[in-house]
């Protein structure tokens, strides 16, 4: 017997703010993370903008309650942060969370502290405080050291997807759930910028070097940004048995994969709309139920293409509101799918969809506008969340009022 | 400066040796073969890796990878461009 | 909890011995005297296109053709899709880039080493490759990740039972990383016999590789290997009784010590990392005991190669003599293989795999 997936607790850090209140506030009020990088050393700060947590690790080791020089990578400590904000509010008490499965993701981990202290690290006659880094190179570290600090040893998994990632580990965390596998479980991801991956996003010439504009006609590219966000999933009779507050229930997911480039969408959007099909069909809920869609919408030429086809096809003529909330908080990358559940779900709490900045002109291949201004007192029941990555992996949830 | 004959010949050697094409260079691999599609079956990643050796190699940048595409018709049209506008 | 049967169909394993040969079993094995294994490969072109073969990397290409024998004489697009897992990546390609970002003071920089070191990049090429819609997941769960996507592509195959699933794992050792690497200390930084592995005193062990895939499925076919029950990870091993984790785990299975046949075991020739696994030997001292990380060396998804040995001898009924450790004469049939694997101490793992 199938039985509904509930989200009771979330946790979320960004170039937004460091918690759940103060993301919302800054997304209502329209302001943004965008801005100058200022805390990564980068040879491209003047040139290449990002979305960054404007706190300094040191900063964050405060917030985290965590000791300097024990190697807590930036990722660690963003996904920290976001996952005791996550228990915190789903309000488990300890041996609860230690009982508790956690699957987070990253397409980074320690690659920022890595590239910092590469050729110290290569040279063996070098020492000093790096070598606190010395194993936390590899993209599961974070996973077990947030595991560790929380007490959690029941089930730990890391996600890597590309930018679907997180999404992954939220439908993951549902079917563990389902499968009585686990009775909680706090799902999400964590990305730190590093070098790395600007460099990377820099080379296939697809950011933008001024405020990302999502389907727009004259889109440049995507934002990077940082940060993290978990979500604690429960089955609904566990959840209301301890009288939990259901913050919203997941009542679809979907992943598939478009099969086409390793860096490229394919330009039907078939992926796309497999993936936010499956979603549709587990839900159980006609596609007039669906009330908004918060799309992956890097801004990027190709994404917004396939991504706009495929929910053009897929609503054919009566389309849902839709928005990428990626010119707020930039794209987050494995981080990304979690981040937006998490803003959808304050979509559902307070009624209010989002806008999508930046948009001025219509694409040709479209025939349809994404919302440019704060749309409140709409009645939002069911949200769509697209994720999608390279390797051609695309993810979608279906998250609805409880 | 180089001859635009000459330019061919070394673009197309370093066009092998970039896209590790070795094994699959057509024999008729000259200037009018397209780069792209049914020619030599290049992709959007080929095309970027192009666009850094044209910085690397020959000091011209392009500001936007679509108008590299229209530059990386053959080898003939790369050659030209080159001599176009290296300084 | 009951544990579900699950069955093997097919596997491809390109590893530092001659596996990705069907025929080959651990008859010859390669002696290195480094502690860097490599894997030995086949000529890729017979498994790869040369248009998608250029572009590969060397773990990519590994990969691939591991893919390719597993998924032989089937029709991959039918599939419910591909799980992989990882520890590092490609961690050659990873390192390349960031040398290139770090040497070239982040300038004209090309994006190949980037697409190559992305951490799913394996799950999209076999995808891509084979034309699987379905559904797609990597996990890079450290010295569990090859456990992480096993659980899960049983998670899916339960969903979908009458489906074949794909699920594999790969990773790399690499050279000019040794250093990087062993910072930690983790390998031996001696030159020595790798087949002397467990004879030699010093600390660490040795860095290997592997690229493998299963083709996964809830009901026996013409071409099962064996069956497979689900994969029990201990964490942090240290603060319990392995030996209690073990019982329960076999009786979770309906089984105990004394129907097991073989024990494949993960030791890796370092002394503190091998406590729980030792500990697990001892308890199994009157069952056929084979190890494998002289073989091809400690990794992270290493798991993978120890399903693959405790498949091929269920298969082939027959333990080669370069991975016996005890005197125990192995039955016959061999009928119940438990494995016992570690990683770093950090974790334990049993998968109990029956004909």
């Amino acid at each position: 017997m199938s039985e509904k997936i509930v989200v009771t607790g979330m946790g979320m850090i960004s170039s937004l703010g460091v918690n759940v209140p103060e993301s919302y506030s800054a997304l209502v009020s329209g302001k943004t993370g965008f801005g100058k990088i200022e805390i990564l050393e980068t040879a491209h700060r003047e040139s290449i903008p990002a979305f960054e947590v404007k706190w300094t690790d040191a900063q964050l080791r405060e917030w985290a309650g965590v000791e300097d020089g024990t190697g807590y990578t930036r990722t660690s400590l963003l996904a920290l942060i976001a996952a005791k904000e996550a228990v915190q509010s789903a309000n488990i008490s300890q041996v609860e969370t230690a009982q508790s499965g956690f699957i987070s993701a990253t397409t980074t981990g320690g690659i920022r502290e890595l590239e910092k202290y590469f050729f110290e690290m290569k040279d063996p006659n070098k020492s000093g405080t790096f070598l606190q880094f010395a194993d936390t190179g590899n993209p599961g570290e974070h996973t077990e050291r947030v595991a560790d600090a929380l007490g959690l040893t029941k089930y730990i998994a890391t996600v890597s997807t590309a930018c679907s990632s997180s999404a992954n580990c939220i439908m993951l965390g549902a079917q563990l759930l389902k499968a009585r596998k686990l009775d909680r479980v706090i799902v999400g991801g964590a990305e730190a910028l590093s070098c790395f991956t600007i460099n990377g996003f820099l080379a296939l010439m697809i950011l933008d070097k001024g405020h990302c504009r999502p389907f727009d006609a004259n889109r440049k590219g995507l934002n990077l940004g940082e940060g993290a966000a978990y979500l604690v999933l429960e089955r609904e009779l566990t959840a209301m048995a301890r009288g939990a507050k259901i913050l919203a229930t997941l009542t679809g997911y979907g992943n598939a994969n478009d099969a086409f480039h390793q860096t490229a969408s394919s330009p039907d959007g078939a992926g796309a709309l497999r993936s936010m099909q499956l979603a549709i069909v587990m839900s159980g809920l006609a596609l007039d139920d669906i009330d908004y869609i918060n799309a992956h919408g890097t801004a990027t030429e190709n994404n917004d293409l396939s991504e706009g086809i495929a929910i053009q096809k897929l609503f054919s003529g009566k389309l849902p509101m839709v928005s990428s909330t990626k010119p707020f908080t930039g794209h987050t990358l494995a981080a990304a799918g979690s981040m937006e559940a998490a803003i959808s779900i304050l979509t559902l709490q307070h009624q209010v969809v989002f806008p999508n900045l930046n948009f001025t002109s219509l694409m040709p291949e479209l025939n349809f506008s994404p919302e440019v201004s704060l749309r409140q007192n709409r009645s939002v029941k069911n949200v769509l969340s697209n994720s999608f990555g390279f390797g051609g992996n695309t993810s979608t949830l279906m998250l609805s009022a409880h | 400066m180089k001859s635009k004959e000459e330019l061919v010949h070394e673009l197309k050697g370093l066009i092998i040796e970039k896209l590790n094409l070795q094994d699959l260079v057509p024999a008729n691999f000259d200037g009018e073969v397209p780069i792209f599609g049914e020619g030599l079956g290049l992709d959007s990643i080929d095309a970027i890796e192009l666009v850094v050796l044209f910085e690397k190699n020959y000091g011209i940048k392009f500001q936007d990878p679509k108008d590299a595409r229209k530059v990386f018709v053959n080898l003939n049209t790369m050659a030209d461009y080159i001599l176009e506008h290296q300084k | 909890m009951e544990s579900k049967s699950f069955y093997i169909n097919g596997i491809g394993l390109v590893s530092p011995q001659q596996t990705f040969d069907e025929h080959y079993f651990l008859e010859d094995v390669v002696d290195y005297q480094h502690t860097v294994l490599s894997c030995i490969t086949p000529d890729f072109k017979q498994y790869i296109k040369p248009i998608q073969l250029r572009r590969l990397s060397r773990i990519q290409r590994m990969g691939l053709t591991a893919a390719a024998i597993a998924v032989k004489g089937t029709q991959p697009d039918l599939m419910l899709g591909v799980v992989t897992a990882t520890g590092e990546g490609s961690s050659a390609g990873k390192g390349a880039f960031i040398s290139e970002v770090l040497l070239q003071e982040e300038k004209q920089i090309t994006p190949t080493g980037f697409v190559q070191s992305s951490y799913n990049n394996l799950a999209g090429l076999v995808a891509m490759t084979y034309r699987m819609m379905g559904y797609n997941n990597n996990f890079v769960s450290g010295g569990v990740a090859f456990e992480t996507a096993l659980q899960d592509a049983m998670l899916q195959l339960i969903g979908s039972p009458s489906q074949e699933i794909l699920v594999g794992s790969y990773d790399e050792s690499h050279l000019p990383h040794l250093e990087l690497d062993n910072r930690t200390g983790h390998y031996k930084r001696e030159e020595g016999s790798s087949l002397l592995l467990f004879s030699r005193l010093t600390s660490g062990t040795l860095w290997g590789e592997g690229a493998c895939f299963f083709r996964l499925s809830m009901q026996a076919t013409e071409t099962t290997w064996c069956s497979l029950g689900e994969p029990l990870v201990v964490y942090r091993p240290e603060t319990l009784d392995i030996v209690d984790e073990l019982n329960s785990f076999l009786v979770d299975n309906e089984t105990d010590i004394s129907s097991i046949d073989v024990l494949v075991s993960g030791a890796s020739g370092d002394a503190n990392a091998d406590k729980q696994i030792l500990q697990i030997e001892h308890a199994l001292a009157s069952v056929t005991l084979c190890r494998f990380k002289h073989l091809c060396g400690e990794y992270f998804t290493s798991t993978s190669f120890a399903v693959w040995l405790a498949a091929s001898l269920l298969k082939r009924n027959k333990v080669p003599a370069s991975t016996c450790f005890n005197s125990v004469r192995p039955a016959h049939p061999i009928k119940k293989v438990l494995v016992a694997n570690h990683y770093r101490g950090r974790s334990v793992t049993f998968i109990l795999l029956k004909i």
